[in-house]
């Protein structure tokens, strides 16, 4: 029995400036198949997007946003400010967490002049908006009284474009690579000759992978790391309790940054960098 | 083996050796050593003489100090890195040298013994010493026989003014009746040598250049005559074509004749002696003001010098020129104009101006060219703002400078003071001409300008100035903050939930598991030549069945054939065995594997053995009715077969 010869070629084009060497005699399935993976790619990216996209605010979320605003326009005081802030917290907290509420509640804390409140909803901002400039200056502005300790890990210089990418837009773009690897996966599959393919495929995947570990990266620091600011100047304490001494040597400043350890009642075992760690009253002091 | 194994440790032991020596080399202590290629000379010739700073990092040249008796050129350094290891009669010595090398030419300026005084050099904050060299310079003995003369045609010169050095060699002439021959003719395979530090460029200043090259100068006194028993008359000069790559096979260096005449001198007994008289000259000229050194001159050989007994006897004869010096000195400052350039040559100077119409204070370029032959990279800038008649009306400013080959060009910026001025005034530019011995001026010619009265700002450009301390860069207050975000269109909720993330990437995972599993299975379906058979047995047998049809009524056999492929090879197909051969009960017995209907067994046995009868003639069906029974029975088999396989 001879080995039966493969059919010719049909060439179907699967992508523009891509092209597709099918070695089945089946011609229009593949065919078929082609068109039915052009419309998953499509399917595929369409939900990157939307999910990367957000929702917009419901009614009762818009009337609060506007009425925040309103507060804060006409307001005179401190108090005035302090109390757009509260507004804005609502918003948020019913759930709907948007960088612009955090900024807008950024801005009216730093009216009411609580600056470390006002650094804590510029951080939660900017995970949402990383390359808003407005935001950046805000940031500065509000950081440039306290002195929080630099604690940039080895990882933050090895992910140095962290931050000018959004968790959100990280997820997509990992979406979308996946997306690709697999699809290229399948292609070079189909006909193992085309070496070009195959590249691609090994390109997409190292993209994925870094991509993949900024995400990880990121769930580490927003959903497995709490952080906070002090908004008052307090003593931090060797332990949980004001009859503790204190750990520093001075109080700390309103706006100094911190990562939480863990809370034990009313206490927050909080690490300041490389400096040390210290029991502060969470009375004086934010958490996110 | 026994060979590999003495080969083994004899190899480590070098190797081994190496790095002690390696070692030993690292820890030792810096040293200068001092090494000459002979101590035994003649007056006028010259000795190398070597300066190693050895187990050195960072060497720095010695200091020659006290070396007046000598005449000391550099020959250049090389960095060392060497370990040479001798074995003689067992005994092993070992040279290591890591550092560098400095090479000089010593030319002894008198002869006697003395030493070479020992060197230093600074290495690292200390001082080495280095060893002084006894020396034996040996003078030559007093002999009339040959006489050398050398002479400059001036000793004192300016930079670019030529002078000619002259050697004359005066050579006794053969006793008769052999007087008449060349004395350079009787050395047979050996002539004379000649040794003339002026006519190798190697050998001269970089200050000095020579108005021809030696090739030039050589190449017309290469000796064409030749003496009794093929000797060469003539000299051998600098040893010149020793090095060539066929002095190999050549006898030795080549032979020059310079011109001669005949002269008479006064031996040294006081008698007037005929001498042959050979001449070499060559001429310099003087790039910078410095003293130049020529020579001394050296000639040495076998010369003829009595007859006896009709055989011409012969004496070895070493003659000295001493060194002469020539100074190229600067120009006079007896009579050196203001506008002296510190050009010593012959140069001309024009000059431009651009624009030439402009209004008080703009500014203006003037391009001041110099060009000639000399001196010129002494040649400064003239100093325009001496000039009354420039400093009156302009304001100058330094100039810039540009060498373009043979000339050098100035570029001064200028601002006009005032509208009194018609033309920007002739530059006077002086240089020393070394033909004149004297200094020569040369100008520029004046040029015509325009210059109008600067324009008056009216008020509104003065409040359009906008001064500010910024250097009226704009740039962003860091005091405040930036306003809200107002707009409801870009109010997103961008709260991340990581599990719809997750199940999305597993969805997509899951898919392509999906997809990766039916392609594997759909290329392993694909690739099964047994699978395809089954798939492709129905339209086999069709095919088959429809070429009985065709030869139904012309080809009786063939017909019978085809249907009898058609069925067999249904069967066959379906049950993946070979139908070659296939007999009717073969074909049964497949068909009863499978669990295909008894009866169908029986009609496909039954129309097999018709088929087989029928191609004997031995059937009661004919053709059509066996075509029309093959086409029921084949349709019956695809069916029962592709329910069963």
């Amino acid at each position: 029995m001879l080995i039966q010869p493969r059919h010719p070629s049909v060439r179907v084009p699967l992508l523009p400036h891509q092209e597709f060497g099918t070695g089945s005699p089946t011609s229009v399935q593949t065919i078929m198949s082609c068109l039915r993976r052009r419309t998953a790619i499509v399917l595929i990216f369409a939900a990157a997007l939307c999910s990367g996209c957000g929702s917009p605010p419901d009614l009762e979320t818009s009337r609060l946003f506007q009425s925040a605003e309103q507060i804060f326009a006409d307001a005179q005081s401190p108090d005035d400010f302090a109390e757009a802030a509260t507004v804005y917290q609502e918003i948020l907290d019913n759930g709907f967490r948007s960088g612009s509420v955090f900024y807008n509640q950024g801005n009216a804390w730093m009216q009411a002049g609580e600056a470390g409140r006002a650094i804590a909803a510029y951080r939660q901002a900017k995970r949402y908006l990383p390359r808003d400039p407005y935001l950046d200056a805000n940031l500065r502005t509000a950081l440039a009284g306290s002195q929080s300790p630099a604690d940039r890990s080895l990882l933050d210089y090895v992910f140095f474009w962290q931050d000018t990418v959004s968790y959100s837009e990280k997820l997509a773009i990992t979406t979308v690579l996946l997306a690709l690897a697999l699809i290229f996966a399948v292609a070079y599959q189909l006909n193992k000759r085309r070496i070009a393919v195959k590249r691609v495929r090994s390109a997409t995947l190292v993209l994925l992978v870094l991509s993949a570990a900024a995400v990880g990266r990121d769930w580490q620091r927003y959903e497995q790391t709490r952080r906070g600011v002090i908004t008052t100047e307090t003593t931090a304490r060797k332990g949980g309790s004001e009859t503790y001494e204190p750990a520093f040597t001075q109080p700390l400043a309103d706006g100094i940054e911190f990562e939480v350890v863990t809370r034990r009642n009313d206490w927050v075992h909080a690490r300041f960098g490389q400096t040390g760690t210290g029991w502060i009253s969470s009375r004086d002091c934010v958490t996110y | 083996m026994q060979i590999f194994v003495r080969t083994f440790i004899a190899s480590s032991i070098v190797l081994l050796q190496f790095a002690a020596a390696y070692s030993t080399c690292a820890a030792q202590e810096p040293e200068i050593i001092v090494e000459v290629d002979r101590q035994q000379l003649y007056e006028g010739e010259s000795i190398t003489y070597r300066i190693t700073l050895n187990h050195v990092e960072t060497p720095s040249p010695p200091k020659l100090n006290g070396f007046d008796r000598f005449q000391v050129e550099s020959l250049g350094e090389q960095s060392l890195n060497s370990q040479q290891i001798t074995i003689i009669n067992g005994r092993r010595s070992e040279i290591i040298r890591r550092g560098r090398q400095y090479n000089y030419r010593l030319t002894p300026l008198s002869s006697g013994q003395f030493s070479i005084p020992a060197p230093s050099a600074e290495v690292n904050g200390q001082t080495l010493i280095g060893r002084e060299i006894p020396l034996k310079v040996i003078a030559p003995v007093e002999q009339d026989v040959v006489l050398l003369g050398m002479k400059a045609s001036r000793t004192s010169v300016y930079p670019m003014q030529p002078f000619t050095i002259s050697l004359k060699v005066a050579i006794r002439q053969l006793p008769d009746p052999l007087r008449e021959r060349s004395p350079l003719s009787v050395q047979a395979n050996d002539p004379v040598k000649l040794s003339v530090p002026w006519l190798d460029d190697d050998q001269v200043s970089q200050d000095l250049a020579p108005t021809r090259e030696w090739q030039k100068v050589m190449n017309p006194l290469i000796s064409r005559s030749t003496g009794r028993r093929g000797s060469t008359d003539g000299m051998q000069i600098n040893n010149i074509g020793s090095q060539s790559a066929f002095s190999i096979f050549s006898r030795g260096a080549m032979v020059f004749l310079p011109p001669s005449v005949r002269t008479t001198k006064t031996n040294k007994d006081g008698e007037q002696v005929q001498y042959v008289e050979y001449t070499l000259q060559r001429e310099f000229v003087p790039q910078a003001i410095g003293v130049f050194s020529f020579g001394p001159v050296t000639m040495k050989g076998m010369f003829g010098t009595d007859l006896a007994d009709g055989k011409l006897n012969g004496e070895q004869i070493y003659a000295v020129a001493k060194a002469i010096t020539v100074v190229a000195r600067d120009a006079p400052l007896e009579g050196r104009p203001t506008s002296f350039s510190g050009g010593i040559g012959v140069f001309n100077v024009i000059s431009s101006l651009t624009p030439v119409s402009a209004s008080v204070g703009d500014p203006m370029t003037l391009s001041l060219r110099i060009r000639g032959e000399g001196t010129l990279a002494n040649v400064r800038p003239p100093d325009i703002s001496s000039i009354p008649e420039v400093s009156q009306f302009f304001r100058t400013y330094d100039a810039t400078e540009a060498r373009h080959g043979n000339a050098r060009e100035f570029t001064y910026s200028l601002r006009p003071l005032t509208t009194d001025v018609q033309e920007f005034p002739a530059i006077p530019v002086s240089y020393f001409d070394v033909d004149q011995e004297d200094y020569v001026t040369v100008r520029t010619v004046a040029i015509p300008v325009t210059i109008e009265a600067a324009r008056q700002l009216d008020a509104s450009d003065i409040v359009s100035q906008h001064v500010s301390n910024t250097n009226g860069r704009l740039e962003v207050s860091d005091a405040g903050i930036f306003a809200n975000h107002t707009s409801l269109q870009t109010l997103r909720a961008s709260e991340v939930t990581i599990g719809r993330w997750l199940a999305l990437w597993s969805g997509m995972l899951g898919a392509y598991g999906v997809a990766a599993f039916g392609i594997i299975r759909y290329q392993q379906i694909h690739s099964d030549p047994l699978e395809k058979r089954r798939r492709t047995a129905k339209s086999r047998a069709a095919t088959s069945l429809k070429r009985a049809e065709q030869y139904r009524d012309d080809a009786k056999k063939e017909c019978l054939d085809a249907m009898n492929i058609a069925v067999t090879g249904l069967i066959a197909d379906f049950s993946r065995v070979s139908e070659a051969g296939m007999t009717s009960h073969d074909a049964a017995t497949r068909l009863q594997a499978v669990g295909a209907d008894n009866s169908l067994q029986d009609r496909t046995t039954g129309f097999l053995d018709h088929c087989d009868a029928a191609r004997y003639g031995a059937t009661v069906k004919s053709i059509s009715e066996l075509l029309d029974e093959c086409r029921l029975l084949v349709g019956d088999l695809g069916r029962e077969l592709g329910k069963r396989c």
